[in-house]
């Protein structure tokens, strides 16, 4: 492994109950992209779950708090990491089932309190390969403490997106109680999103946050090349409307330092 | 059954010779319509290594494999009880999923949070069923949550559920559409309307090989989804498909129009 890669995924998220179905989505759109081999899924789901529900039981002793998830491509292994901030989350028979299902699973201290759990991964079973391995990703930028009810992921290669998005948007969307009809939209909302990431992020890393209420979802991709993002919202140019700006209520394009972010907030508003 | 009649019925199992292969086929007959205990034994016995990779996926929990072994072989157990040889499916995919059914139940119990995948094809047909049920109850498309309510399952499932639903390719409805005229179509004629609202008013954007792809049906939703602006669920009532159909329709008929106006 190249110490400088980052991870392929970094999810940074307030453990609740909702976080577990979160996090199962991500991996789950992930194995479908990597057309991962089921039981490897089965593994990962259950050690990583165990690792969550550490978090989500004792860390914070039932209160919503930070946690981080990441997933990285070694060279022979996955790994996962899972971080919690506060309070003691090695101990329970999570362990002991987390321990069983990978090659190995390391617990330390981290330094001000809480634990990181390391689980490492076969990727080959008897030198069949369990996985597609995806492209070397870009160092990770920090991620930032966000406020109450949102999930910020940070992905690379980009072409990742797809998956990850789709099925992190719609778990949030699930839980604001959005219809079907709307839950819908929201994939051919993720599905714009993650083409028009494909051909114009400005890094082979892209960064979203995804934010939910109740029937309302917001979500914000970036960074992208300067101008591309008239493509999505066609306040000029030349192409038809996007998908987007027909099913979104609102689309926003912003400049920041590193390129244009988009924000995307779709409604259900069905009476 | 009881612990000590399975048990037995392992240890008979266990033991029990093979004298002669006898096709699953006929010892489910055998057992089922004429109440024959070796039959089911032998059953029994020729799927116990299925119970058992089933049950080592968990082994090294708390619990001693033993004991997992026999929640497992339980499932087994009930498994050949239940299977329905009419149904033409083999008994190994209707074997798994109770299997995994019972080994759930007892992580349950214990307060476990093992999450047993289930059999996702088989659960996306149920969700689509109730989405159907509750939509004509209601009158309105249901939510995820009402969806694991009704079904008392996890949303989680509920949502790996529609994602199985989803993957699926709809099956062609339409021949690709060509209306045999030879005239490139723009996205406003794909939608079949002329509203000035679906693009920039001069500069038309002709997709002509890309529009011609669109199906008719495929046109006609994307016409009452974004032109009429109904719902998912107005939209398959109308056009007589299920709303999930419906989706899959927008989503491929978007994807297509993307790759047409990128290029």
């Amino acid at each position: 492994m190249n110490a400088a890669d980052g991870p392929i995924i970094a999810l940074l998220l307030r453990s609740r109950p909702q976080t577990l179905t979160i996090v199962r989505g991500m991996l789950s759109g992930l194995a479908e992209l990597l057309e991962m081999d089921p039981e490897l899924l089965d593994d990962l789901k259950t050690s990583v779950s165990e690792a969550c529900n550490n978090v989500v039981l004792h860390a914070y002793d039932d209160a919503p708090g930070p946690m981080e998830v990441r997933v990285y491509a070694d060279r022979d292994a996955l790994r996962v990491t899972g971080l919690a901030s506060g309070g003691e989350t090695a101990h329970g028979i999570g362990v002991s089932v987390i321990e069983a299902l990978t090659r190995e699973a390391r617990f330390a201290p981290r330094e001000g309190g809480g634990t990181e759990v390391t689980m490492v991964f076969d990727i080959e079973r008897e030198g069949v390969p369990l996985l597609t391995m995806p492209e070397p990703a870009e160092a990770e930028q920090p991620l930032t403490l966000l406020p109450d009810g949102e999930i910020e992921l940070s992905l690379s290669p980009v072409s990742l997106l797809s998956a990850v998005l789709g099925r992190l948007a719609r778990t949030l969307a699930a839980g604001a109680h959005f219809s079907l009809d709307r839950f819908s939209d929201v994939y051919l909302v993720t599905d714009t999103l993650s083409a028009h990431a494909a051909r114009a992020a400005a890094t082979n890393r892209v960064l979203a946050r995804i934010s939910a209420a109740e029937r309302r979802l917001e979500i914000e991709l970036g960074p992208f090349r300067r101008g591309a993002g008239a493509a999505l919202t066609s306040s000029e140019g030349d192409r038809m409307r996007s998908p987007l700006a027909l099913l979104a209520d609102e689309i926003e394009v912003r400049e920041t330092a590193a390129g244009e972010l988009v924000d995307v907030l779709v409604v259900d508003h069905r009476q | 059954m009881t612990p000590s009649t399975l048990t037995s019925t392992l240890q008979r199992a266990a033991g029990a010779d093979a004298p002669v292969r006898t096709s699953n086929e006929e010892l489910f007959v055998r057992w089922q319509q004429h109440g024959e205990h070796a039959a089911r034994d032998e059953l029994v016995r020729r799927f116990v290594p299925l119970a058992r990779k089933l049950a080592r996926r968990y082994n090294g929990a708390r619990e001693p494999f033993d004991d997992l072994l026999q929640v497992a072989c339980l499932g087994l157990v009930k498994a050949v009880d239940r299977y329905d040889l009419e149904r033409g499916t083999a008994f190994s995919s209707f074997a798994v999923p109770t299997i995994l059914g019972e080994l759930k139940r007892y992580f349950r119990d214990l307060g476990w949070a093992v999450h047993v995948p289930r059999g996702a094809q088989e659960l996306a047909v149920k969700v689509e069923e109730a989405q159907q049920r509750l939509a004509t109850r209601t009158g309105r498309a249901p939510t995820v949550p009402e969806l694991a309510q009704y079904l008392e399952i996890d949303v989680a499932d509920v949502l790996d559920a529609l994602e199985t639903a989803r993957a699926h390719h709809a099956s062609s409805l339409d021949a690709p559409h060509d209306d045999g005229e030879g005239e490139g179509g723009s996205v406003v004629d794909s939608f079949g309307s002329e509203d000035p609202e679906l693009l920039l008013a001069d500069e038309r954007v002709t997709v002509d090989e890309a529009a011609r792809q669109l199906t008719d049906r495929e046109r006609e939703v994307l016409r009452l989804r974004f032109v009429d602006d109904l719902t998912q669920t107005q939209i398959a009532e109308r056009v007589g498909v299920s709303q999930m159909q419906i989706s899959r329709i927008l989503r491929r008929a978007v994807a297509r129009l993307g790759e047409l106006t990128e290029s």
